[in-house]
């Protein structure tokens, strides 16, 4: 994943990143997340960084810390569903304003965006 | 965490060039600093006093709450911007010499690096390009696990995949918190790792600051802000 | 912590001092050709004198790369680039100095018995005899108890305080000429100043053993008279004592011994200055 420096802060963008992963099950539930420093690593970013963005995500229960001090994903079908719904209402709130000045109703909307959905799973 | 380096009024100058004017700052461990300003700002004189090399100064330069000397010197692991070694060198001398030399080398770790970038065990320096010597030293300086590290333009004149590379081994070698100082003035490339950034302007620290708070206050990359302090066009 | 710096400082110097062995190696055996071929027919006599030049020029190469050596260990190793790894490991100054003397005078020791063995072999090897080393032994043990022990220990002394100065000198100049004092042109300067030092102090021990008895060779009247008495004549046998004798004078000994003790004296402050140098003004620029 290639940080950007823009208007989204560097922790925001792992989050975002990682809520991603974790929601279309590329991270699955229970899979052990890498250490801090191979993230730093990987992200080329500051461990601090890292550790902000996994303290977010723990808050917000996606990931948890076991006794042996390794995070892992969660097991909670319940969560990632949780996640799921948030992400799509997020994108689709996303989608909803960036169109806005488009000036279409929500029913010429929702039929294009039925027409694209056709054209891109073909 | 306390400040590991503490500096107080610093004014040095070369001659009638003065080159730090009254120079504060307060440094933890733990943090990956950048020290950040045009050539010729005073970024490597700064460096050079910390690492002992330049020895005559006004002000109080403390590490670990000590002056210059034997006791800082174990604790700082230093990068010059030049090539320090005699040509002859080869990394098997230059591991027997840190290994008796400094109690925090880690021979291990050097051996490693010296896999992952591809340099020969036995080959003399002379026999090296300049970017194999510059990884060569950077694997030196980070096979110690010291307190604090003094990096000075480590990807400057490198070409863009070795600074991805040299980045990456910076955050992957490193002694967990320590103090990480690194100067440059390509702040594009190394902006997302550090925690804080120091802007040196013709001797005068003209801010430092916390890089996210400084993101948040401005609403810029701190590149842009660098930019903006210093007038410069993209490098 | 010194130990592993003279380690390293001696494994260091050995580029410089290497050439300098070679060439006592080389030169004694261009010597002991030439000596070999001068006994034959004339028909060598060409390839004779050039050997004989080689061997001049090889001495002067000695003497030349030796210092160059010494050079290369006080001052060249210490900065510029150098200095860039001297100056941060984790040692005293003090240590750098001590590291610094020790290793020269090792090496000192080490081209001393090289020349001394190459010379002892190049003597067995033209004489043809195995009698030669045992004349070397038996001349070397007359002259030791003729001179007794005490006058040996001033003169080690001596020898030891000397090189000290020399030593110490170059490094305090070295340590003023790189500290923030001077800017430019640091190694002239070191050089001009180096002569002015010495030649001060030079002239202030040289006042004290100026006129001053402290050894004699005396070679026996009757062998000066008439020199072929020593027709048949062998030493293992006869005795040294039939060829020479050797007088020291006690008050020559007790200057030398001043001499060393200032020398000494002054060597220490030179230490003292370029550890106050290297902690306080020290610049190291590339």
């Amino acid at each position: 994943m290639k940080i950007t420096m823009g208007s989204i802060p560097i922790y925001r963008q792992i989050i975002d990143y990682f809520e991603l992963e974790i929601a279309s099950g590329s991270l699955e539930p229970g899979e052990k997340i890498d250490s801090i420093r191979n993230l730093a690593q990987q992200f080329k970013v500051n461990p601090n960084t890292v550790q902000k963005a996994l303290l977010e995500l723990e808050r917000d229960n996606y990931i948890y810390t076991d006794r042996t001090n390794g995070k892992f994903v969660t097991e909670n079908e319940e969560i990632i569903t949780g996640l799921k719904k948030m992400l799509i209402e997020r994108f689709a709130t996303e989608f909803i304003k960036g169109i806005s000045r488009l000036g279409f109703t929500k029913e010429e909307v929702l039929h294009m965006v039925s027409e694209a959905w056709e054209v891109v799973y073909e | 965490m306390n400040n590991i380096i503490e500096i107080k009024h610093l004014n040095k100058n070369y001659g009638k060039y003065d080159i730090l004017k009254d120079v504060n700052l307060n440094l933890d461990q733990g943090k990956i600093v950048g020290l950040c300003g045009p050539n010729g700002a005073g970024k490597t004189t700064l460096i050079k006093i910390l690492s002992g090399l330049l020895r005559a100064y006004e002000g109080e330069v403390l590490v670990d709450g000590q002056p210059i000397g034997k006791n800082s010197k174990a604790l700082i692991s230093y990068l010059p911007d030049i090539h320090y070694f005699d040509d002859s060198i080869t990394a098997k001398k230059a591991d027997s010499l840190y290994k008796d030399m400094y109690a925090d080398y880690d021979s291990q770790i050097f051996l490693e690096l010296l896999e992952k970038m591809k340099l020969d065990y036995d080959q003399p320096l002379k026999k090296m390009s300049k970017g194999m010597k510059e990884k060569f030293q950077l694997a030196l300086c980070l096979s110690r696990q010291a307190e604090i590290y003094l990096i000075d333009e480590p990807i400057a004149g490198v070409d863009p995949a070795s600074r991805d590379l040299i980045i990456e081994t910076i955050l992957g070698t490193y002694h967990e918190d320590a103090l990480i100082i690194i100067s440059t003035h390509l702040i594009q490339d190394i902006e997302a790792v550090l925690d804080e950034v120091i802007f040196l302007k013709e001797g005068e620290v003209m801010l430092h600051e916390n890089c996210d708070e400084l993101r948040e206050r401005t609403g810029q990359s701190v590149n842009e802000v660098f930019r903006e302090v210093f007038r410069w066009s993209e490098n | 912590m010194v130990g592993k710096l003279i380690k390293h400082e001696f494994l260091d110097s050995r580029k410089s001092f290497m050439p300098v062995i070679g060439l006592i190696f080389g030169s004694t055996l261009v010597l002991t050709i030439f000596v070999k071929t001068s006994l034959q027919n004339n028909s060598m006599a060409f390839v004779n004198s050039i050997l004989l030049l080689i061997f001049f020029g090889m001495s002067v190469a000695i003497a030349v790369m030796s210092l160059m050596a010494m050079i290369d260990l006080l001052y060249k190793s210490i900065y510029n680039k150098n200095g860039y790894r001297l100056f941060t490991l984790p040692v005293k100054s003090w240590e750098i100095v001590a590291a610094k003397i020790i290793v020269t005078f090792i090496w000192g020791i080490i081209i001393g018995l090289i020349t001394f063995i190459t010379f002892t072999i190049f003597l067995v090897i033209v004489t043809n005899g195995a009698d030669t080393v045992k004349l070397i032994g038996s001349l070397m043990s007359y002259v030791i108890s003729e001179l007794e022990l005490r006058f040996i220990a001033a003169s080690l002394i001596s020898f030891i305080s000397s090189n000290i100065i020399t030593i110490t000198i170059l490094l305090f100049v070295g340590s003023m000429m790189n500290s923030a004092y001077v800017q430019n042109r640091r190694g002239l300067k070191t050089f001009i100043l180096y002569l002015v030092i010495t030649s001060i102090v030079t002239r202030i021990t040289a006042g004290f053993t100026l006129n001053q008895n402290i050894l004699d060779i005396i070679f026996q009247e009757t062998v000066i008279i008439n020199p072929g008495i020593l027709e048949g004549f062998d030493p293992l046998v006869d005795g040294w004592h039939h060829l020479f004798t050797i007088n020291t004078w006690v008050d020559g000994m007790q200057v030398m011994l001043k001499v060393a003790f200032l020398e000494l004296i002054i060597s220490g402050l030179f230490v003292f200055g370029t550890i106050w140098f290297w902690d306080n003004k020290l610049e190291v620029i590339d």
